[in-house]
């Protein structure tokens, strides 16, 4: 004689039909389903087959930008982990995706990204994606562009694709850790106090409060100068600053920059 | 203007004043900067193409510059003085040049002072 576990009949509610839940089910319930998936680019409404308290293992051959997975339910379980070579950003409220398939996350000003070796877990309210944990993996180095170093007022700081020894990022939890290490960098026009390095190239996040990096020495035409990071409140760019609060000495090919910086972001 | 990167390879073994091999690629081309960390790689950026005769000067100089001691190092710290510092030296050397003029000797120059204190840590 069969055994039978009423409580886990494919049934209408009603105990008198459906069929007994087969191992494959009994399964897919206790173990949760794997899956493995490779997409890339915008992906609204990711449908990578979620059923259950689901697993996947992401691989994309270039990055994807992830606005929303469809198939949640209230309770529901999904983690994906890079188990690739690129980077998976998962946007926080977009309406790219629908509302019920978007995700809530701890960052609000920008993507949580996962690099490789890293993972984000979700779990479903009813509502949307909740963020239940979340480790980046690997840092992350974005995609030099000349446009994201500037200096303030009419001063210009050529950082060239040459000169970036170290530009990454890491976030955890509502913290963006930023290193940077530029070299043989021109700074020009009219020398003024501040050189910015764009939030695009640390995530693209707003900063929650004002921070400062003490004790950083920034070699400036030929001078080792004093000098400190600042990321102030509400702003999209870490400020290199001599401690003297003076300007910047114009240079051709001779302003190094080195640090880190530690802020916490909205 | 995009700058022209070029590597070398050290022959040398031992690692180079920074500041002294910055300012010897300076006399060959007033752009060039250059990145090194430790290690026999260097990696000279300037603002116009490396001609063979450049390529040359510019292994020369990495292979010949001084190599980096704590005498040095102060030399190049000297440079970097702060002006408060410089202030308390400047005050100092006017003082010794008005003893100086006592003596029917030249005042010394700023520039002068300076070197003399760099002479003196390279003897350390």
């Amino acid at each position: 004689m069969p055994t039978s576990f009423l409580n886990l009949v494919n049934d209408d509610g009603s105990n008198t039909v459906g069929t007994l839940i087969d191992k494959a089910e009994i399964q897919a319930l206790l173990m949760g389903t794997y899956l493995t998936r490779t997409d890339t680019g915008a992906v609204n409404n990711w449908a990578p087959g979620v059923d259950g308290h689901t697993f996947t293992a992401w691989a994309g051959a270039s990055d994807a930008t992830f606005s929303g997975c469809a198939g949640g339910q209230a309770g529901l379980l999904h983690v994906v982990r890079n188990t690739g070579t690129k980077v998976a950003y998962f946007l926080h409220a977009s309406g790219l995706s629908s509302a019920a398939n978007q995700y809530a996350n701890s960052v609000t000003s920008g993507a949580t990204p996962i690099a490789p070796g890293g993972y984000i877990a979700h779990r479903h309210t009813g509502s949307v994606w909740q963020l239940v944990a979340h480790e980046q993996g690997a840092w992350i180095a974005p995609a030099w562009v000349q446009a994201h170093f500037t200096g303030n007022g009419s001063m210009t700081w050529l950082v060239e694709v040459g000169d970036v020894g170290t530009s990454r990022y890491r976030l955890t939890g509502r913290t963006v850790t930023y290193a940077f290490n530029f070299l043989t960098t021109t700074i020009a026009g009219t020398p003024n106090t501040q050189l910015q390095i764009s939030n695009a190239q640390w995530g693209g996040y707003t900063i929650a409060a004002v921070i400062y990096q003490q004790g950083m020495a920034f070699a400036n035409d030929g001078t080792v100068r004093a000098a400190y990071s600042q990321a102030p409140a509400s702003g999209t760019a870490i400020n290199l600053i001599t401690t003297a609060a003076t300007a910047w000495a114009a240079v051709v090919n001779a302003g190094y920059f080195a640090g880190t910086i530690t802020a916490e972001v909205a | 203007m995009a700058g022209f990167y070029q590597t070398f390879t050290a022959v040398r073994t031992t690692e180079p004043d920074i500041a002294s091999l910055a300012a010897q690629l300076r006399a060959l081309d007033a752009t060039a900067g250059v990145q090194h960390t430790t290690g026999p790689t260097y990696i000279i950026k300037k603002n116009s193409a490396w001609l063979p005769a450049h390529l040359t000067a510019a292994q020369n100089a990495i292979e010949t510059a001084p190599v980096a001691s704590p005498q040095r190092a102060a030399q190049s710290t000297i440079d970097q003085w702060p002006l408060d510092l410089k202030a308390a030296f400047i005050l100092v050397m006017e003082q010794v040049n008005v003893l100086r003029a006592f003596h029917s000797l030249p005042a010394f120059t700023v520039q002068q002072f300076v070197d003399a204190i760099k002479a003196k840590a390279l003897t350390l």
